[in-house]
């Protein structure tokens, strides 16, 4: 334990000495942990994002959403699901309940704010349905009811999450919060949910739908997504059959494209969502294995010239009585040290990039790194530099004293 | 160069006693340094036996070695070979740390070592910021710092002027005097002419085993 302090207070001594040197070596490293950091921080965002949709739904439920190609995109028909969809399905599929219409509320319009605290909640337009297909029955006061539609009213029920972030009273019945840029008095607090795929259930604010389009403003048709319930989980397959039925003859009533709407169930979303985030997963580790193999060949690198241009001193440290293992701990750690300075640089700067592309993508709403992304990039550069560092030190350790000290 | 044995030295028989104060002196190549280096530890020789302190030393592998060094050898080198960026108080501190020894104790024993040779108001200089002498002094404080059985000096003055010479053989002086045992490797008779015992080497045998005016003087000082 001694040696090892001693050996971390020398290899800081070192690394501060060529300071300019330790962070060109470490660039490896830092691009590579940065990289995974910005890139799970995205992913997560869109993680949010998705998984905001299906969040709490039963084996029944059913989400309607657009969804459009890369081709659709580019030939401009961006797809669209508009409020007469809704009342189609409403009236002309059979064997369907709780049907709500789900409006997103952009965070960068302001996010949610209460007296200087601030929370990057999602915030969702919807009606009474919505308790139902999502469970989302409240604790404290009331959800949101019709006439709070009818009269657009600024209410808003809230997640726990939204209580702890925005520091209100464990009662905020009656208090008035910013929802992106609107005041809302709040009516109602939500069941905690936990954790669904990663997010947190609790981290909403509900508003009635008709509020949230006035928030939205009235200048186009808002994109929805329609949620409802089946009656008879048995019959799935027909009503999601009946229901695209429904839509197309909608859209081409009303001039909309077709064919870029999705229609999913809840089990196949899951399987889905797992699919991509292996996807993922596996990109991500390629990325991560091949900087920590460049950053780690750097630091080797500089750390043999290190040993070389030390090669006196190691002579002088191995006639003062330094083992060979005294040595070999005295370099590895410093070659640890460097990489984690590397991990600790990657991580901000990820961090950073990760924020930066939630103003840069549209439709990113919020960036998000979690713990393990941080454990991960600091194990795995901790590893590398034991890994890169381990020859240069075994060469250091095995130097015979006398060549060492008459070393010019 | 590498793994192939040279004969250098040939049946150097000596013994050194605790306490004395001797000099190896020889030209170039006359094997003062292979000697030196076997008297430190740093080198096993390839025949023959070599007890220091009642163990034999000839035999040891290379941590042991270390250890041996660390404890009863204190070295001092005509380049001082400080730790550059370490100042004069953590540069004697070093050989304690490879005793496992505590922060708050090393630092003691270095302020201590320190004084001892007159650089008490130059802990936190580095080398780069002493003069010569001084560096050398802090060397020799190292040397001292961790009471080792045997001083080994290889041409301690070789970087130095003559005045500063003269101060750092004082220093020798002093420390024989109390008591430590020191050994000078030099090609310098002057430097040699200080100790009490001077050992010429020549092509890997001893020419000659004499004791100096000093050794003399001293006997008559004190008559045993």
């Amino acid at each position: 334990m001694l040696t090892l302090l001693e050996s971390l207070r020398a290899a800081l001594a070192s690394i501060r000495a060529h300071a300019m040197r330790s962070i060109l070596t470490t660039l490896g490293i830092i691009i590579g942990v940065a990289a995974t950091i910005a890139v799970v921080a995205v992913i997560q965002g869109f993680g949010f994002y998705l998984g905001g949709l299906f969040q709490g739904l039963g084996a029944n439920s059913i989400i309607i959403y657009p969804h459009q190609t890369r081709e659709q995109y580019l030939a401009g028909q961006i797809a669209r699901i508009t409020e007469s969809d809704l009342y189609a399905v409403k009236h002309d599929v059979a064997g369907i309940s709780n049907i709500s219409p789900v409006l997103f509320v952009a965070q960068f319009a302001g996010g949610v704010t209460w007296h200087g605290s601030s929370s990057s909640s999602q915030i969702v337009g919807t009606n009474k349905n919505y308790a139902k297909a999502r469970q989302a029955s409240p604790r404290l006061g009331r959800f949101i009811v019709p006439t709070d539609n009818l009269q657009h009213r600024r209410v808003c029920v809230i997640g726990q999450t939204v209580i702890d972030n925005l520091h209100l009273p464990a009662n905020p019945l009656g208090k008035y919060i910013k929802a992106s840029g609107e005041w809302c008095r709040v009516v109602g607090v939500l069941k905690k949910r936990g954790n669904f795929l990663g997010n947190d259930l609790d981290n909403i604010v509900i508003i009635p739908y008709a509020t949230a389009r006035s928030i939205l403003g009235s200048s186009k048709p808002p994109n929805l997504m329609i949620q409802l319930t089946v009656d008879n989980i048995s019959r799935v397959n027909e009503t999601v059959a009946r229901i695209k039925q429904v839509v197309t003859r909608n859209h081409l009533l009303h001039g909309l494209p077709t064919g870029n709407i999705r229609v999913q169930t809840a089990k196949e979303f899951t399987q889905q969502f797992t699919s991509i985030l292996n996807t993922i997963t596996f990109i991500l580790g390629g990325i991560v294995a091949i900087s920590l193999l460049v950053g780690g060949i750097g630091i080797a690198n500089i750390m043999l010239v290190s040993v070389t241009e030390r090669t006196r001193e190691i002579g002088v440290l191995k006639s003062l009585g330094a083992r060979r293992k005294d040595i070999l701990l005295q370099f590895l750690i410093e070659a640890v040290v460097l990489s984690l300075l590397g991990g600790i640089i990657g991580t901000i700067l990820g961090w950073l990039l990760g924020m930066l592309a939630v103003h840069v993508i549209p439709g990113l709403t919020v960036a998000h790194v979690p713990g393990w992304a941080i454990a991960l990039a600091f194990g795995v550069a901790g590893g590398t530099g034991i890994l890169f560092g381990i020859l240069p030190a075994a060469k250091a350790a095995n130097l015979d004293p006398i060549d060492a000290l008459r070393y010019e | 160069m590498g793994d192939t044995t040279m004969r250098v030295l040939h049946g150097i028989d000596c013994e050194v006693k605790r306490g004395e104060y001797l000099a190896i002196i020889g030209p170039s190549g006359s094997g003062k340094s292979t000697l030196m280096n076997i008297v430190g530890c740093l080198d096993r020789p390839s025949d023959g036996s070599y007890h220091l302190n009642g163990t034999d030393v000839s035999q040891l592998v290379d941590d042991d070695l270390a250890h041996i060094r660390n404890r009863e050898i204190g070295f001092i080198f005509q380049s001082f070979n400080l730790l550059a960026r370490q100042d004069a108080l953590h540069n004697v501190m070093q050989p304690l740390v490879y005793r496992g020894m505590r922060i708050a104790e090393r630092r003691k024993r270095a302020t201590q070592a320190l004084s001892n040779v007159g650089l008490a108001d130059r802990l936190h200089h580095r080398p780069n910021q002493l003069s010569g002498g001084q560096r050398q002094r802090v060397a020799v404080a190292r040397a001292l710092v961790g009471e080792p059985a045997l001083i080994l000096a290889d041409e301690p003055t070789g970087n130095l002027d003559s005045r500063t010479s003269d101060e750092i053989m004082r220093l020798f002086d002093e420390l024989h005097a109390r008591g430590h045992t020191l050994v000078i490797v030099t090609h310098e008779h002057d430097i040699a002419q200080h100790t009490q015992r001077i050992i010429r080497l020549h092509d890997g045998n001893v020419q000659s085993d004499t004791l100096t005016d000093k050794a003399k003087d001293s006997a008559h000082a004190h008559p045993a």
